[in-house]
């Protein structure tokens, strides 16, 4: 008040320039009849609602990218790596549900208040459409994570899509954006999505609003106009106040929903697995009256009935002449009302109960397929060689060391380097060769079928097999030869690089700084270099993110503490770097600072080759299979790599490669081996659990809250892999440790052919 | 201010009026024009459909199929996916009829009816759609439920003892039985 009267006699700074107090009475002070009213917020909590849509959409799309290779990893990033993704996305997702409770509210509150009534039918009408698009909001959203529920829900929606009569494919089409689901629907779903229908929905609720301060709010019917005037206050603050206080309400509930029901992300969609298709619960009584509705009849759900449904609803205002308010003298409308919606909830609910599913049987059959491939004769090794000097020799070079590209292209691997060797696990050289490995190695998965790949991986361990430089390898050689032929053998990698120099002390100088420090350093240092995990039984680990140790020590006190190492704990590196690399790591360390650098522990879930193509390998019958058979199902070969790394993350550093303790042992005592048929029989799989999840002792750290609990089981598999074959009878637990035993045992096989300069054991 | 303007325009200005009318028209259809056309392309044009159909997989040798017993098997085809070739999954239902047959019936798992996948339940011996409930006999015929036709049958042929299947897709949600272009 004060200030309005200020602003009549003189314009102030921002008067002046913006006429504010107009657009402020235009905007807040419009007066309201009978006053501010709890009952009226609900269109209030509505356009609050779509907001947070807006902005939680808006955030989505920072990370989220819409095509079939990428939607799905985008999501799921979202969901566990980017920093409050998971809520954002939560907010979005039960958003919607949110979104659709509120409208339905509103519309049955406008319905019995009989706002619609003359001369605000414009108002409800567009109101119609501000739902009909919320609903396209949802039915696009849904395709866009991705995931199976998505592929199959939208392929179910396009379906009941094209039954409309004559122009149904159309429709269909035109959505789809392309003859199959992918990803030119994916493109098309996330414009109308992002832009499109949002659009559209700004400028309708911009025309809702307009309409309705153009004929002021409907007053409650049991209050006489006398009353009302007396009443009367203006928007602001009274009935903003308790919007505020309602939208607060809603949005805590929302978080709160958000926290204890995280937003579902299902398993990328893969059109060959069955899965249950299902619509979000909003659809899904129109989903489940399709069940009761056959030939003829089945356009009457898809299509006649809704369509009725929403033109009856548009054309109501008009429908309905009586020029009452008052409920109780509108008996057809209320009573269709009443109809109307509880048999939209009741079907809701009974819909949701009683949707039969039939989880067993389907996923059974999801699995079946794998074992569909049979040997059909095996590969011989000439031509994986021709392979690898086809397709690999132009960057790895004949000898594998890839010297000659180097220069140009900083990240290539020495194959012939042991640190590489020891880096990687069959199944990471597997996956790259079959998914490419960023930023220059292309994927092979579509030119080269499984055998072949994993024929290439064999081959390309076999670059660091040394071959002792009098007498050739025994039985390689020569067997190749039998196998050739009268023709003139391509020699097998450990003959063909016979000048190569024997492995350079700097075993690791190929390395990157950042595979240097998960390979040496992650396991004390943690993966954000603040080294908090192990703080208890170390004391004096430092902080990398503390800006005031990092200035503390120059560059030449870091590198000669990497080299030389420091204290009990921290191991000399200088046989294991090379002068520049030393450089690179110190420049390494000195990102942490402030916590601006994390390394990512795990590689995503790995996408695991299957068996497929027509011409399977088997290995000849005179040479060991060094990778794990084929027949592995996918889970366990991804477990497998996920514990492997684990092990190589946290774990190498202090028990070894063999678990044997080595390296660690002067500095720690009581460090066990793994290795040791008597430790390991007086020790359960639970008390190896216990260890690894809440540490042991005052030097092994807890890894709770690095490691689930599912892969502590499988590093506890994994330790027990590393222990003593088993004596006869006695059968491996489970079908996995026995996996992982002969995975095992193979890898041994491979290590024992390359100890004598295997680094971290000496 | 309304008093500045007379209340009834002149000729001269009412011609203004229709021409900047007119010429906003045509401005408007020269942005409409395209962009509808741009947004109904899919409808016509042959964008991301491949000449012929998806080609034969090879879904693993013949014999090693059971026999008078429903598989799913997987397969790879390949299909141009907007900007890109891209390889995807489809899966196919195998019955190999007898020893030394050298024909086996491959099914489209897809239903009839909306498109969901259907799976076999061999101890109710059909295959149940578990969206809307559709039942198909174990010759694929469609005896319960709302799906219009009986299970599309897949194009398949034996190759040097391996089985190939020819991956199709079909009109859903009608009677007869409609392959759809991709």
């Amino acid at each position: 008040m004060r200030n309005e009267t200020e602003e009549t006699i003189a314009p102030g700074f921002w008067e002046l320039r913006t006429g504010w107090s107009r657009l402020k009475h235009t905007l807040l002070l419009e007066p309201l009849l009978g006053g501010s009213r709890w009952a009226a917020a609900f269109g209030s909590l509505l356009l609050f609602s779509f907001a947070l849509q807006v902005v939680t959409g808006i955030l989505l799309t920072m990370n989220y990218a819409p095509s079939v290779q990428t939607a799905w990893p985008s999501v799921k990033f979202i969901q566990e790596e980017v920093p409050l993704g998971w809520l954002i996305r939560g907010a979005h997702h039960w958003g919607a549900s949110l979104m659709v409770i509120l409208l339905l509210v509103h519309m049955v509150q406008v319905f019995v208040w009989g706002a619609y009534k003359r001369p605000r039918e414009f108002t409800w009408m567009v109101g119609v459409l501000l739902l009909v698009s919320a609903l396209g909001l949802a039915f696009t959203g849904y395709l866009l994570p991705w995931d199976q529920k998505a592929y199959w829900a939208t392929k179910v929606g396009l379906g009941m899509i094209s039954t409309t009569p004559v122009i149904g494919d159309g429709l269909r089409i035109l959505l789809q954006g392309g003859p199959q689901l992918g990803n030119l629907t994916l493109t098309r779903f996330f414009t109308l999505h992002a832009f499109v229908l949002p659009g559209v929905m700004v400028f309708l609720i911009v025309v809702h609003l307009y309409l309705f301060r153009l004929h002021g709010v409907t007053t409650p019917w049991w209050e006489s106009p006398a009353r009302l005037r007396a009443q009367s206050e203006p928007f602001w603050p009274g009935q903003a106040w308790k919007d505020t206080v309602l939208a607060m309400a809603v949005l805590i509930g929302l978080w709160l929903w958000c926290i204890h029901w995280p937003a579902a992300l299902g398993e990328q969609s893969d059109p060959a697995r069955p899965y249950e298709a299902r619509p979000e619960w909003y659809f899904m009584f129109l989903f489940q009256l399709l069940r009761y509705l056959k030939g003829p009849y089945e356009v009457l759900g898809t299509f006649v009935l809704p369509a009725l449904f929403f033109v009856l609803l548009f054309f109501w205002p008009f429908l309905d002449r009586s020029p009452h308010s008052d409920p109780r003298r509108r008996p057809v409308a209320i009573s269709l009302l009443a109809i109307g919606t509880a048999s939209l909830i009741g079907l809701t609910i009974f819909a949701n109960i009683t949707d039969v599913r039939m989880h067993e049987p389907v996923a059974a059959a999801a699995r079946a397929p794998v074992d569909a491939v049979v040997a059909a004769g095996p590969i011989q090794k000439l031509e994986v060689a021709g392979l690898y000097k086809k397709e690999c020799a132009s960057c790895h070079g004949v000898n594998g060391t890839g010297d000659a590209i180097r220069p140009a292209m900083r990240s290539i691997p020495d194959f012939t380097s042991l640190a590489w060797q020891m880096s990687q696990t069959d199944l990471a050289i597997t996956h790259q060769i079959h998914e490419g490995a960023a930023p220059l190695m292309p994927g092979y998965k579509d030119k080269l079928n499984q055998p072949q790949i994993l024929a290439l991986a064999i081959y390309v361990r076999a670059f660091a097999i040394e071959p002792s430089p009098t007498a050739p390898t025994p039985n390689r050689p020569s067997a190749t030869r039998e196998k050739a032929g009268s023709k003139p053998a391509e020699a097998p990698p450990a003959i063909v690089a016979p000048e190569k120099k024997p492995v350079s002390a700097p075993v690791a100088a190929r390395m990157s700084p950042e595979q240097v420090y998960r390979a040496y350093c992650m396991a004390c240092h943690s993966e954000d270099g603040r080294g908090s995990l192990v703080r208890k039984a170390m004391p004096t680990v430092p902080d990398f993110t503390d800006a005031k140790w990092q200035t503390s020590r120059s560059v030449s006190q870091l590198k000669a503490s990497i080299l030389n190492g420091k204290g009990p704990f921290m191991l000399p590196m200088k046989d294991k770097l090379g002068g520049t690399d030393v450089e690179q790591m110190v420049a390494y360390i000195r990102s942490f600072q402030l916590g601006k650098q994390v390394v990512q522990v795990q590689p995503g879930p790995l996408k695991v080759p299957r068996p497929e193509g027509p011409a399977p390998f088997a290995p000849p019958a005179d040479e060991k299979p060094l990778v794990s058979s084929p027949a592995q199902s996918d889970e366990t070969a991804a477990r497998i790599h996920v514990a492997t790394s684990l092990y190589r993350d946290y774990c190498i550093i202090c028990h070894g490669p063999g678990g044997r303790g080595a390296p660690m042992r002067i500095s720690m005592p009581r460090i066990p081996d793994f290795s040791d048929r008597p430790w390991q029989e007086s020790h359960s799989d639970a008390q190896f659990m216990v260890s690894i999840l809440n540490g042991k002792g005052s030097l092994m750290p807890a890894f709770h809250g690095r490691v689930s609990d599912d892969q502590a089981r499988d590093l506890v598999a994994y330790l027990r892999a590393l222990g003593p074959p088993r004596t006869g009878n006695e059968a491996p637990a489970t079908d996995f440790a026995e996996q992982f035993e002969q995975l095992q045992r193979q890898w041994n096989e491979l290590e024992k052919q390359l100890h004598p300069q295997a680094p971290p054991a000496k | 201010m309304d008093a500045d303007f007379p209340e009834t325009p002149g000729p001269r200005r009412r011609f203004l009026t229709l021409c900047t009318s007119a010429l906003a028209t045509v401005l408007g259809l020269l942005v409409a024009v395209p962009a509808l056309g741009y947004f109904l392309a899919p409808l016509c044009s042959r964008l991301g459909k491949s000449e012929a159909g998806p080609e034969f997989q090879p879904i693993g040798p013949q014999d090693s199929l059971p026999i008078g017993q429903w598989k799913l098997v997987s397969f790879e085809v390949v299909n141009q996916d907007g900007w890109e070739k891209a390889r995807s999954r489809r899966s196919a239902w195998v019955r190999r009829n007898a020893e030394g047959n050298t024909d086996a019936m491959v099914l489209s798992p897809i239903c009839t009816h909306l498109g969901c996948p259907v799976s076999w339940q061999p101890d109710r011996s059909s295959f149940i759609c578990p969206c809307h409930g559709g039942v198909f006999d174990a010759n694929g015929n469609n005896v319960a439920g709302p799906p219009p036709r009986p299970m599309d049958p897949l194009e398949s042929r034996v190759e040097a003892g391996q089985l190939m299947v020819r991956w199709q897709d079909f009109k859903i949600g009608v009677a007869e039985r409609v392959p759809v272009r991709g």
